[in-house]
C-alpha cells in the first residue's frame, strides 16, 4: 500500500503532536479518504483516547503506552514504577540499559505467526516485565500498545541482574522503591489485555466511521458544488451566444426593414402620381384600385417603419435626435393623427394638456410617436362607442418602478427619490389586459391573445417601441388595468 | 488495485453497483454472515436514519495465503438513490471489478437501465474502461412475483458479454457464486496487467481456492467443483 501524504511516517518524530496531527490531516483532494490508509493519529481523538487508556491504568494498576505505526505517541499512562524507574535512570550504568529496553519496546518487530502480528513480552532488566501488542484494524496494523511494567507475580523483588549492571544500585532503596509497582498473574495479564484491545478495536472502528462519514460528506458536496459550476458556466456561455445570435437577428430585421421601405416609397409615390393624374385620366374603378394600393401600401410602410425603429432599438442602434422643445404642441400634434380614426368608431376623445409645461431635451418625432402609439394601441382595444383621454401634466413624485407594492415598504421606509416630470397617461375604456400578462405588454412580439383567430391586428411591436422609445429618454412607462373597464398608460418624461 | 511489495500485500476493490433497493446491502449483508469471522471485518454501513445506504457499506476481507502474501479485499456498495450521484461516482475509483446487482421485476426495468447507464458514465469518468473492467451482473429477487422469466434471463445470458446470475440474496442464494466470479475475473485482469503467475507463483485457481477455503470454508468446494462459473454463465465471446 501506498504511503499517502496524511501518513505521519514522512514527518519527522521531533515535531510536537499537534502540529504533526494538523500536518497529517487526510485531504480529499488527490484521491477519496476510502482510497487511502488512514493513520491511528488522524484517526482516534489523541485527549480522549488518553483519558480512557488512563481510567484502565488506574483500574488495573498498570501503565499503558500507545504508540502508531510512524512511533507518535499517542498516550503513556505511568501507574506505580516512576520512583523505581527514576532511580534507575540516575545511574549511568542502568540508564544505559534502561533505553536500550525502551528503545526496543518501542521499535521491535512483532513476531509473525501464519503472517499475523502477534504479542510478544519483554523482561527488563530490573525483574519487571513489559507486554507489546500489535494494534491490528481489519488485518492493517495501526499502532502498539506497551502494557507495564508490572511485577510477575512469582517474582519477590528486584533481579539480580539489576545489581550486577550498575554496583551503585542500593538494595534497599531499590526494594523498597519497587513495592509500589503491581504484582500481576499472567492470566489476570491476559484477560486485561484483551479488554483493552477490544475497547481500543472499538474506538478505532468508530472513528473510522465518523472519520468516512464527514470526510464522504465533504467529498461529495465539493464533487456536486464542481458539477453545478460546470454546469452554470456552460449555461452562461450558451446564453452569451444567443444574446449574440439575437442581437444579429436584429441588425438583419434593421437592415432588411430598411431595404424594403426603398421600393415601397416608389411604389406609394409612383401610384399617387397615377393618383393625381400625372399618366393621364383614370375612371373611377382605376382610382378605387390606385387607391386600395396607396392605402395598403402605406400601412406596410407603417409596419416596416416599426419593425425597423424596434430593432434598431434592440441592436441598440436607436439615435435620437436630441433638440430643446416644447412638449405641448408635439403632444397636441400627436393626438391630432387619430382624430378621424377615432371618429369613424365613434370613440370621444378627451384631451388634456396643462398649460405652460417646461421644455423637454430629447427627440420631438420619437416623444410624438409615443403619443401616436398609445393612442393607436387604445383605439385599437376600445369598442365602439368608447372613450379615450389623455392628460398631459407637471408632476413630482417617486417613479412607479420604485414606489411599487413588492418592495416589502422599503420605500416607505427609507424615502424614494422624488423627481418632476411631464406625465402623459392615456386611458381608454378598452377590453383591458389579464393580471398575469400585465407584465409583460411592453416586450417584443407580445400580444395578449396571440391565437390565429385574433380579433386584433398588428405586430405585437407598438408598445415595445413605445418603451425604448421613453427608455432612450430616461423615462418611465407603466400600466395599470381592469379587465372589461380598461387600461391606463402612464409615461414619466424627466426634465432636463 | 494497490500492491505494497515491501509488504507482499494485495488490496482488491469490488464494488456493488445497481439501482436503489435493488439488494446491494442484503448481498453484502449475507456475504457478512456466510464468511468466516476470522477472514472479514464488520460491516460498515454509513447509513442515515430512514435505513437507506446513504454513502456506502464496506465489508473488509482480508487473509494471508500459504507463501506469505496478504490478500485484501475491500466490497463496496453505492447508494442506489439518484441523488447521490457524486457519491457513486467517488465510491467508484480505482474498483477492480464491478457487480452490477439488477431487481428481476420488470417494473424494475427502467431503473436498472438507468443505473447501469450512470454506471457507465461513472466508470468513464474515473478512468475505468468499461469494455476492460470486469463486471458481473446478478439479477435479484427471483422469488418475487412478477419478475423477468428464467427463459428471459437464459437468452440474455447466450448474449450477454458479462457473466449473467441469478439470486435471491434475503435468502443468500446467489450471492458467493457473484462474489467467486466477480473476484475470479477480477483475477483475470489484473493478472494479465501485472503477471502474478510469475511474480508470486500464484495461479488463478490457487488464487480462488485460497479466497474461498478461508473465507467461506464450508462453501469453497462447492464453488471450486463448478470452477469455471464464469465461462458457464456466459455465452456470448468476451
Amino acid at each position: 500500500m501506498s504511503a499517502g501524504p496524511h501518513d505521519a511516517s514522512v514527518l519527522p518524530a521531533t515535531l510536537p503532536p499537534s502540529v504533526k496531527e494538523s500536518m497529517a490531516r487526510p485531504r480529499a483532494v488527490d484521491g477519496s479518504i476510502i482510497n487511502k490508509r488512514v493513520a491511528m493519529v488522524d484517526l482516534i481523538d489523541v485527549e480522549s483516547f488518553r483519558d480512557v487508556l488512563s481510567s484502565f491504568a488506574d483500574l488495573y494498576r498498570v501503565g499503558i503506552k500507545v504508540f502508531d505505526t510512524a512511533g507518535n505517541k499517542l498516550a503513556d499512562v505511568r501507574v506505580g514504577n516512576s520512583a523505581f524507574c527514576g532511580y534507575l535512570w540516575e545511574l549511568g550504568g542502568t540508564r544505559q540499559a534502561c533505553t536500550k529496553i525502551v528503545t526496543g519496546l518501542k521499535h521491535d518487530p512483532f513476531p509473525k505467526d501464519g503472517g499475523v502480528d502477534k504479542s510478544f513480552v519483554v523482561d527488563c532488566f530490573s525483574g519487571l516485565r513489559y507486554v507489546v501488542v500489535p494494534i491490528v484494524y481489519e488485518g492493517d496494523r495501526m499502532g502498539r500498545m506497551i502494557f507495564g511494567p508490572y511485577l510477575p507475580q512469582d517474582r519477590a523483588g528486584p533481579s539480580e541482574q539489576l545489581y550486577q549492571i550498575d554496583s551503585r544500585v542500593d538494595r534497599a532503596r531499590a526494594e523498597k522503591l519497587i513495592e509500589p509497582v503491581r504484582r500481576a498473574p499472567e492470566d489476570v495479564v491476559g484477560k486485561v489485555l484483551v479488554q483493552i484491545g477490544k475497547m481500543i478495536d472499538v474506538v478505532v472502528h468508530t472513528s473510522m466511521r465518523q472519520l468516512l462519514t464527514s470526510q464522504m460528506h465533504i467529498e461529495s458536496v465539493t464533487a456536486s458544488y464542481h458539477e453545478l459550476e460546470e454546469r452554470a458556466r456552460t449555461l452562461r456561455e450558451q446564453n452569451e451566444k444567443l444574446k449574440e445570435l439575437d442581437k444579429m437577428k436584429s441588425n438583419f430585421l434593421a437592415t432588411v426593414s430598411h431595404e424594403l421601405r426603398t421600393p415601397l416609397t416608389s411604389v406609394i409615390g409612383y401610384s399617387e402620381m397615377l393618383l393625381e393624374g400625372l399618366a393621364g385620366t383614370l375612371n373611377d374603378e382605376q382610382r378605387e384600385y390606385v387607391r386600395t394600393i396607396v392605402d395598403k401600401g402605406e400601412s406596410l410602410l407603417s409596419l416596416i417603419t416599426q419593425i425597423l425603429d424596434a430593432s434598431r432599438a434592440e441592436s441598440g442602434n436607436l439615435r435620437l435626435q436630441v433638440t430643446d422643445f416644447d412638449p405641448g404642441p408635439v403632444i397636441a400634434g400627436a393626438t391630432t393623427s387619430i382624430v378621424p380614426q377615432c371618429a369613424k368608431k365613434q370613440i370621444e376623445l378627451g384631451v388634456n394638456i396643462a398649460p405652460g409645461l417646461p421644455y423637454l431635451k430629447g427627440d420631438r418625432e420619437k416623444i410624438g410617436q409615443v403619443v401616436v402609439n398609445l393612442l393607436g394601441n387604445a383605439m385599437k382595444f376600445t369598442p365602439v362607442g368608447g372613450r379615450i383621454q389623455l392628460q398631459a401634466d407637471l408632476w413630482t413624485g417617486p417613479r412607479h418602478a420604485d414606489a411599487s407594492a413588492d418592495d416589502d415598504g422599503a420605500g416607505a421606509l427609507f424615502g424614494l427619490k422624488h423627481e418632476t416630470f411631464v406625465r402623459v397617461v392615456v386611458e381608454d375604456t378598452g377590453i383591458g389586459i389579464p393580471a398575469d400578462k400585465v407584465g409583460r405588454v411592453f416586450e417584443r412580439f407580445f400580444q395578449v391573445d396571440n391565437t390565429s383567430t385574433r380579433e386584433f391586428g398588428g405586430t405585437g411591436l407598438g408598445l415595445s417601441i413605445v418603451k425604448s422609445f421613453v427608455d432612450a429618454h430616461k423615462g418611465e412607462i407603466s400600466v395599470e388595468s381592469v379587465v372589461g373597464k380598461g387600461s391606463r398608460f402612464t409615461v414619466l418624461l424627466p426634465l432636463p | 488495485m494497490q500492491f505494497n511489495h515491501a509488504q507482499r500485500e494485495l488490496t482488491l476493490k469490488v464494488v456493488y453497483y445497481g439501482p436503489a433497493l435493488s439488494g446491494k446491502t442484503t448481498n453484502l449483508q449475507m456475504l457478512h454472515e456466510l464468511l468466516d469471522p476470522q477472514a472479514r471485518g464488520r460491516l460498515m454501513s454509513l447509513d442515515t436514519a430512514d435505513d437507506r445506504t446513504l454513502f456506502f457499506d464496506l465489508l473488509p476481507v482480508f487473509f494471508n495465503t500459504k507463501n506469505g502474501l496478504k490478500i485484501k479485499i475491500k466490497i463496496y456498495t453505492v447508494p442506489g438513490q439518484v441523488m447521490h450521484h457524486a457519491t457513486r461516482r467517488i465510491v467508484l475509483s480505482g474498483a477492480d471489478a464491478v457487480a452490477f446487482i439488477a431487481d428481476s421485476q420488470v417494473s424494475e426495468a427502467r431503473a436498472n437501465t438507468d443505473a447501469w447507464k450512470s454506471m457507465m458514465d461513472n466508470m468513464r469518468d474515473n478512468g475505468l474502461d468499461p469494455k476492460r473492467t470486469p463486471i458481473v451482473l446478478q439479477f435479484n429477487k427471483r422469488d418475487m412475483p412478477n419478475v423477468r422469466s428464467d427463459a428471459e434471463i437464459e437468452d440474455l445470458r447466450a448474449r450477454s458479454p458479462q457473466p449473467v446470475f441469478t439470486a435471491v440474496a434475503i435468502r443468500g442464494d446467489g450471492v458467493l457464486e457473484t462474489l467467486f466470479a466477480l473476484l475470479q475475473l477480477a483475477f483475470r485482469s489484473i493478472s494479465k496487467e501485472h503477471d502474478f503467475a510469475t511474480k508470486f507463483g500464484l495461479t488463478e485457481q490457487e488464487f480462488l481456492s485460497s479466497v474461498f477455503k478461508r473465507v467461506a470454508p464450508a462453501h469453497a468446494n462447492k464453488l471450486m467443483g463448478s470452477f469455471d462459473l464464469v465461462g458457464a454463465s456466459t455465452g456470448g465471446a468476451r
